[in-house]
C-alpha cells in the first residue's frame, strides 16, 4: 500500500529490498476509506509491506485485510508512529505479530532511556510514545547547541553547533549529516501482548547509525 | 488450462469487487439519502450532514465498544443522538434560513467545525477501529466465495431502508404531503397543512438516518474526527449523480459510485483517485439533473 511491496526471498534480485523481489506495488490515494478492492488484488507473496498515512488508515487497512481472510504476514514502517499505545489497545489482537521499523520504543533497555521513561511516567502516568521522545530530544538538541554557542541563537552560529553534536538520547546515539539530517539507530519491533497489555516489543534487531540513503 | 484458471480468478475478482462496491455504496447511500431528501424537500443544503454521521458513529462506539452493549442498540442510539443534534440545529438556526442557500451553506459548514471539535473534546482525537456485532464478525460462504458477513448485512440494511424510505415517500399520506410541499409550499400550507412541523420531522428523520449510517458504516470504516468532512464530499457526489430529492436516485447513485470506485481501485489502481469523478462527469454530461433527478 503506498508500496504494498510484496517480496519473496527465493528470488533475490532487487537491491532496494536488500534481497527479495517486489512482486507488486499499489498506491491508494491518501484518504482512501475502503481498501478492500486493493486487498482483493494482492498477489501471492511471502510478505505484504504497507505504509499508510497515520493510525486511522493503518487500523482500517489491517481490519479490512483480516476481514478479507488473507494470511500473508504484514510488515510496516514507522510502527512506533502508527502503533501508539492507544492505537495498539484499539486494535487489540488484530495487530499481534505485525513487525515493523521503529525509531523509538519505550521498552528499549538503556540507562538514558530508562531515566526518560521513569520521568515521563512520574509526570504523566503514561509511558512515552515516539512523539514525546521526539519533542524531548529535539528540545535537548537545541539546548545543547545553545550551550555550545554560549546562548547565541544566530543561525550562522547555532546551525554548525547543532549539526556537529553527538548525543546519547532515549532513542540511542544521535549525530547529524552536514545537511542537518539526523543519523540514528533504527529498530525492528513487533506488536505483542504482555500481561494483558498490547505493546510494541523491545527492539528485536537494530541497524546502527542509519543515514538517509538519498544523501551522499 | 492456465487460461481457464486465470478466467476463474478474474470472475472471482470481479464478483468480489462488485460486492465490495455495493457494500461501500450502501454506506454512501445511507449518508446521502437523508441529505438528498432535506435538499430536495426543504431546499436546505445541510453541509453538517456528514458531521451528524460522525456524531452517530461516536455515540454508537460508546455504546457498543466502551459499554460493550448490543451493536443494534448502538445503531439505534447513534441515530437518535444525531437526530437530536440535527433537530436542535433545525429548530435553533436553520428554521430561520429557509430559501437563503448562501446563509445555509455558511451556517451548516460552521456546524461541521463545531461538531468536529465537540467530538474531539468528548472522545479525543484518536481513531476508533471498526466494530460490529460478534455474530457478524465471520464469513458468509456462497458460490465458492467467502465474504465478510458484516458487508452482506450492510447491503441488506441498505436495501431494506431504501424500500422503507421509498414506501414512506411514495405511498403514504405523510409522503404525499412532503412531495406536495416540495412542489408548491404556499398551496400546501393553504390547504391547512402545518408544513413547518413536517419539515421538522423530515429533518429529524434525515439526521437520524445519518447517525444510524455512522454506526452501520463504522463496521467498514471505523470512527475518526475527519470522517464528517471526508464523507460530505462523497455524499454530495452521490446526490449529484443520483439526482436531488430522490430516494431511488441516492440508492442508484450510491451503488454506482461504490462499484465504479471498487472496480477502478482493483483493476486500474493508477486511476483510482479519478474514476469516481470521471463517472460523475459523464453522468452530468448525459443527464444534467442526475440519474433519477427531476428535470431542472
Amino acid at each position: 500500500m503506498p508500496g504494498s511491496a510484496v517480496t519473496s526471498p527465493e528470488r533475490r534480485k532487487d537491491s532496494r529490498t536488500g534481497g527479495g523481489t517486489v512482486v507488486q506495488q499499489l498506491w491508494p490515494p491518501v484518504g482512501t476509506a475502503d481498501y478492500s478492492p486493493y486487498i482483493s488484488s494482492f498477489k501471492k507473496a511471502d510478505v505484504v509491506l504497507y505504509a499508510l498515512e497515520g493510525p486511522g488508515p493503518v487500523s482500517r487497512f489491517i481490519t479490512q485485510y483480516k476481514q478479507a481472510g488473507l494470511k500473508m504476514p504484514l510488515v510496516t514502517i514507522t510502527q512506533d508512529g502508527d502503533y501508539t499505545p492507544e492505537a495498539l489497545k484499539e486494535l487489540g489482537d488484530l495487530a499481534l505479530g505485525i513487525k515493523g521499523e521503529s525509531s523509538y520504543v519505550w521498552r528499549r533497555d538503556d540507562p538514558v532511556n530508562n531515566k526518560f521513561v521513569d520521568a515521563i511516567k512520574a509526570k504523566t502516568g503514561k509511558v512515552p510514545s515516539c512523539s514525546e521522545q521526539n519533542a524531548y530530544t529535539l528540545t535537548k538538541v537545541i539546548l545543547a547547541g545553545l550551550e555550545k554557542t554560549g546562548g547565541d541563537d544566530n543561525f550562522e552560529k547555532l546551525w554548525p553547533a547543532v549539526t556537529s553534536l553527538k548525543m546519547d538520547t532515549p532513542q540511542g546515539p544521535l549525530s547529524f549529516t552536514p545537511e542537518g539530517v539526523a543519523i540514528t539507530d533504527v529498530y525492528v519491533t513487533e506488536a505483542e501482548k504482555v500481561d494483558g497489555q498490547y505493546v510494541l516489543s523491545k527492539p528485536l534487531d537494530v541497524t546502527k547509525a542509519v543515514r538517509d540513503p538519498r544523501l551522499k | 488450462m492456465l487460461k481457464k484458471v486465470r478466467g476463474a480468478y478474474l470472475v472471482e475478482a470481479i464478483l468480489l469487487n462488485l460486492l465490495n462496491g455495493i457494500s461501500y455504496g450502501m454506506v454512501l447511500f445511507l449518508i446521502a439519502s437523508g441529505m438528498s431528501i432535506v435538499m430536495g424537500i426543504m431546499g436546505i443544503t445541510n453541509l453538517a450532514h456528514g458531521a451528524l454521521y460522525m456524531v452517530g458513529a461516536y455515540v454508537g462506539w460508546t455504546i457498543a465498544v466502551q459499554y460493550d452493549l448490543s451493536f443494534w442498540l448502538a445503531a439505534l442510539l447513534g441515530g437518535l443522538g444525531a437526530g437530536l443534534v440535527g433537530f436542535l440545529i433545525e429548530r435553533g438556526f436553520l428554521r430561520h434560513l429557509y430559501k437563503q442557500p448562501n446563509e445555509q451553506v455558511l451556517l451548516t459548514f460552521g456546524f461541521v467545525y463545531v461538531l468536529t471539535n465537540l467530538c474531539i473534546w468528548v472522545w479525543g482525537g484518536r481513531f476508533r477501529t471498526q466494530f460490529t456485532d460478534p455474530a457478524l464478525a465471520g464469513f458468509v460462504n456462497f458460490a465458492g466465495l467467502s465474504y465478510p458477513a458484516a458487508r452482506v448485512e450492510i447491503i441488506l440494511i441498505g436495501l431494506v431502508l431504501a424500500a422503507g424510505l421509498w414506501w414512506l415517500q411514495e405511498k403514504t399520506r405523510i409522503g404525499a404531503i412532503v412531495r406536495a410541499g416540495m412542489d408548491d409550499k404556499e398551496m400546501t400550507m393553504g390547504l391547512g397543512i402545518n408544513l413547518e412541523r413536517v419539515a421538522m420531522l423530515v429533518f429529524f428523520l434525515a439526521s437520524f438516518i445519518a447517525g444510524f449510517a455512522g454506526v452501520i458504516g463504522a463496521q467498514l470504516l471505523g470512527v475518526n474526527s475527519m470522517m464528517g468532512t471526508d464523507m460530505l464530499l462523497l455524499a454530495l457526489i452521490v446526490i449529484i449523480v443520483g439526482g436531488v430529492g430522490s430516494i431511488q436516485g441516492a440508492l442508484f447513485g450510491g451503488i454506482l459510485i461504490g462499484v465504479v470506485d471498487a472496480l477502478g481501485k482493483a483493476f486500474f489502481p493508477g486511476l483510482a483517485m479519478f474514476t469516481m469523478y470521471l463517472a460523475m462527469i459523464i453522468i452530468l454530461l448525459v443527464k444534467p439533473s442526475g440519474l433519477m433527478g427531476r428535470e431542472l
